[in-house]
């Protein structure tokens, strides 16, 4: 596993939108390591999808520089690069289908690589085997279930052995259960692979999961730091817009009714340790 | 004057499977009803049929005594379908909500205060809203607009199929307070409003009553707070355990017997006031 | 799928199987129904006829494509046809062979009728067998390697690949997504059935924003996926299946030339 000098970087990084008033994202200057686990959270329209796709290149700043592996986006080879270093799954699994069946979808970005065909089918294989849809290779894509489309989308996104995998919102239209699944099946490959992951979502439960949160407001950072420091200060996450998770809130309710549990109790178990310590 | 359907059960012709089988249910004016279940548990296909938009195999399904496939009757009962930008058929917000007046060729005053009264009961503002286009909406919004057109027929009942996918807490309260202003008063009258969603904890917070729907019947239905005081293992009907269960559950396990009625977070944090007061003042 | 409907767009679909049809290449069932084709619309004699039907014939046995299947997909067309054909031959003077009442009809029309009826049987009945047998995306695949020398008049025939796949694959999505749409408008009072036809006409206008506006958007959507999966237009690009062609695949076109051969020659 390559480490130390790989790794996505924004400084300064600014974008307006054309005819927009204000910027979707505000002078970031941000480090992401090759091998983390974060995620970005906040309400929608703070940008956190915007920050998202100045990562593979699919925006570019207007102002300040995004680069991956030392390379900034918009220099001539910087989009290609960074695509192929930055894989993304997005938020409706439909909206990516190319194809009529698995495997193709899956080749998708190999093919648009021209990989020689034998090579091609042997890293498909594997893929489909690493997120559990090898029975479904043939299969037309919208004959999956939800959570077999969402993989799907996981499998063409890793298709290419990116670095980083970036999920925007991938787990907005899932029920718990296939957010489960998808969410375990991105932790076989970041373990397996050691590629990093930016989990971009507006469900704290998920951010409780990875080490290292950002939270976003009108396209700034407001908050880089771990889940619990976060949660810490219920009322400055709530003046965020973030919905606290559940067993958090009933502490706050708590709070509010004169018994201070402290931040330790961000899941219903430890919650019901902590009370019963009184 | 409820909504009542009987013994229902429904399969589609080439298919050998039974979608729905023996499905009872009651849904009252004025009542929050949650329909849970996982992934192809049936909830849109009942929702159809509750709506009179589809024949049941078997069963009944009636208003007022009256089944709900004859046409007058169907109007009572309003249908928002999971995915709202597909029920969005005009170029303005107006000119959408219009569209069930039209059919029935109300006459352009009365459908316009129709128009007016159905924004207002979803919340958004008729002056600011109603020329705008719908797709120029936040998603919570556009849902909110789909929700008016369903309105503008005045049914009496309401379904809504997964109203909060993909929309962000925000735009989720958002809805759970229109709902709850429906419930309690639509244009002066009360709304029974059935919810499908397969998030239980969304469920126990907005419903007065549950159904959970597996293998095509009614594996559990009551109250929420039966649901809560029971405490029953999802897992088995293939749903996630809600984080409100969850805590009740711990806090049982370590002897707390605590009386919820419903699954708000303050809900709770009174119920565990209330149980350490029981708890103080049984040991002083 | 939930939808097994019995309409005539189905039956042409796709049905996988592992027959020796299925097994050959898309390339040669399309380069066999071309010269099929070919042949059929050059038969001077009606008597070549029968070594034509005699390919469809074996085409329809080792693909194990019934008559009942290939009714279901033509037999309307076939019926309108001869009604048509009838009709028409009444009015093309000649011997006459019988008469229905107002209706002569003639020896030159027999001739036409028929020869018209044979030559949009085999037309059909061999595509048919291609779609059948073959899956869309390699049929897809199988007519653009046919275009590749298109490339060099700038036919930018790899996009084109791109875009028919894609086809392929959303043409379920937007059945569904049409049905859910009426679903959508019987749910706020529309009857298909009854209403003045300006109400109707108003229906039917008022499906165009919802099917525009999620096209669009998912056209937007799905161009954003493409970018992110590093595709650049005009770049160079391979194929996952291409198809690979082998014994069976040579013996079958020989056999298709042959039995063109007989049917001109006849």
């Amino acid at each position: 596993m390559r480490r130390g000098r790989w790794l996505i970087s924004f400084r300064s990084a600014s974008l307006v939108y054309r005819q927009a008033l204000t910027p979707a994202v505000d002078n970031v200057t941000l480090t992401i390591p090759d091998g983390q686990m974060l995620s970005v959270v906040g309400a929608n329209g703070s940008g956190k999808s915007t920050l998202g796709r100045l990562m593979n290149g699919l925006l570019l700043p207007t102002s300040g520089v995004v680069e991956v592996d030392g390379v900034s986006t918009a220099q001539p080879d910087g989009v290609r690069l960074s695509r192929s270093r930055v894989g993304m799954v997005f938020q409706n699994p439909d909206s990516g289908i190319v194809s009529a069946s698995v495997e193709e979808d899956v080749a998708f970005v190999l093919e648009n690589r021209a990989m020689p065909q034998p090579r091609m089918r042997r890293r498909v294989d594997e893929v489909l085997e690493l997120v559990g849809l090898s029975t479904r290779k043939r299969t037309h894509p919208l004959d999956l279930t939800t959570s077999e489309r969402a993989l799907l989308g996981l499998a063409a996104a890793v298709a290419g052995e990116p670095r980083y995998l970036i999920l925007d919102e991938a787990t907005a239209y899932l029920d718990a259960a296939d957010r489960r699944s998808l969410l375990s099946a991105v932790d076989r490959i970041h373990c397996a692979t050691g590629m990093a992951v930016i989990l971009i979502t507006h469900l704290m439960e998920e951010a409780l999961t990875t080490g290292r949160v950002l939270v976003m407001q009108d396209g700034r950072i407001v908050f880089d730091g771990t889940p619990r420091d976060l949660f810490a200060d219920a009322v400055r996450a709530r003046s965020w817009r973030l919905e606290l998770p559940f067993a958090l809130q009933v502490a706050q309710e708590l709070r509010d009714r004169g018994l201070d549990l402290g931040p330790e109790a961000t899941e219903p178990g430890a919650l019901a340790d902590v009370l019963c310590r009184l | 004057m409820p909504l009542v359907a009987r013994d229902l059960s429904f399969s589609y012709r080439d298919a050998p499977r039974s979608i729905l089988q023996g499905l009872s249910l009651d849904l009252a004016p004025g009542r929050v009803l949650a329909v849970c279940g996982a992934a192809r548990s049936g909830r849109s296909t009942l929702l159809s049929l509750l709506a009179g938009l589809l024949a049941p195999s078997s069963g009944s399904i009636q208003v007022d005594g009256a089944d709900v496939r004859t046409v007058g009757v169907r109007s009572h009962v309003g249908l928002l379908l999971q995915n709202a930008d597909e029920g969005l058929f005009g170029l303005t917000v107006r000119e959408d909500v219009m569209f069930a007046p039209r059919q029935i060729d109300l006459d352009p005053a009365r459908a316009s205060t129709l128009v007016d009264n159905a924004l207002r009961a979803v919340h958004l503002d008729p002056a600011t809203f109603a020329e705008r286009s719908p797709f120029s909406l936040s998603g919570g919004q556009r849902r909110r607009a789909a929700m008016a057109g369903v309105l503008a027929m005045q049914p009496r009942y309401l379904l809504l199929d997964e109203p909060f996918a993909g929309l962000d807490p925000v735009g989720r309260h958002e809805i759970i307070a229109v709902v709850r202003d429906l419930a309690t008063q639509r244009f002066g009258e009360h709304t029974g409003i059935l919810v499908a969603l397969s998030d239980l904890d969304h469920a126990l917070q907005l419903a007065d009553a549950l159904v959970i729907l597996h293998g095509g019947r009614a594996a559990w239905q009551g109250s929420t707070g039966a649901f809560l005081a029971e405490a029953p293992d999802v897992g088995r009907w293939n749903l996630s355990e809600p984080a409100s269960i969850g805590v009740v559950r711990q806090l049982r396990e370590r002897g707390w017997a605590l009386d919820v009625e419903r699954a708000s977070p303050a809900a709770l944090a009174e119920a565990i006031v209330s149980y350490l007061h029981h708890c103080r003042a049984r040991h002083a | 799928m939930i939808n097994g409907s019995t309409s005539r767009f189905t039956a042409l679909q796709y049905r996988p199987g592992d027959t020796a049809l299925h097994r050959l290449d898309a390339r040669t069932k399309i380069l066999a129904s071309a010269v099929a084709i070919g042949a059929v619309l050059a038969a001077p004699h009606p008597l070549g006829y029968l070594a034509i039907a005699a390919l469809v014939a074996i085409g329809c046995a080792v693909g194990r494509i019934g008559p009942r299947l290939l009714w279901r997909a033509f037999g309307p067309i076939i019926l309108l046809f001869l009604v048509g054909g009838l009709l028409t031959a009444a009015f093309i003077p000649g011997r006459i062979l019988y008469s229905l009442g107002p209706l002569h009809v003639t020896r030159p029309g027999m001739d036409l009728v028929v020869r018209a009826g044979v030559q949009t049987l085999v037309i059909l009945a061999t595509t048919a067998l291609t779609t059948i047998s073959t899956a869309p995306s390699a049929l897809g695949n199988g007519l653009l390697w046919y275009m590749h020398p298109l490339r060099r008049l700038r036919v930018p025939v790899d996009e084109i690949a791109v875009m028919v796949s894609i086809g392929l694959a959303f043409l379920p999505l937007l059945q569904r997504e049409l049905q859910r749409i009426l679903l959508a408008q019987r749910a706020r009072g529309a009857e298909f059935t009854r209403g003045s036809l300006e109400t109707r006409a108003r229906n039917a206008v008022a499906l165009l924003p919802p099917l525009l506006a999620g096209n669009l958007r998912r056209a937007e959507e799905l161009a954003v996926a493409m970018e992110a999966r590093e595709y650049v237009p005009g770049a160079t690009r391979t194929v996952l299946n291409a198809g690979q062609l082998g014994r069976n695949d040579v013996l079958a076109v020989i056999v298709a030339v042959l039995f063109a051969v007989l049917t001109v020659r006849l």
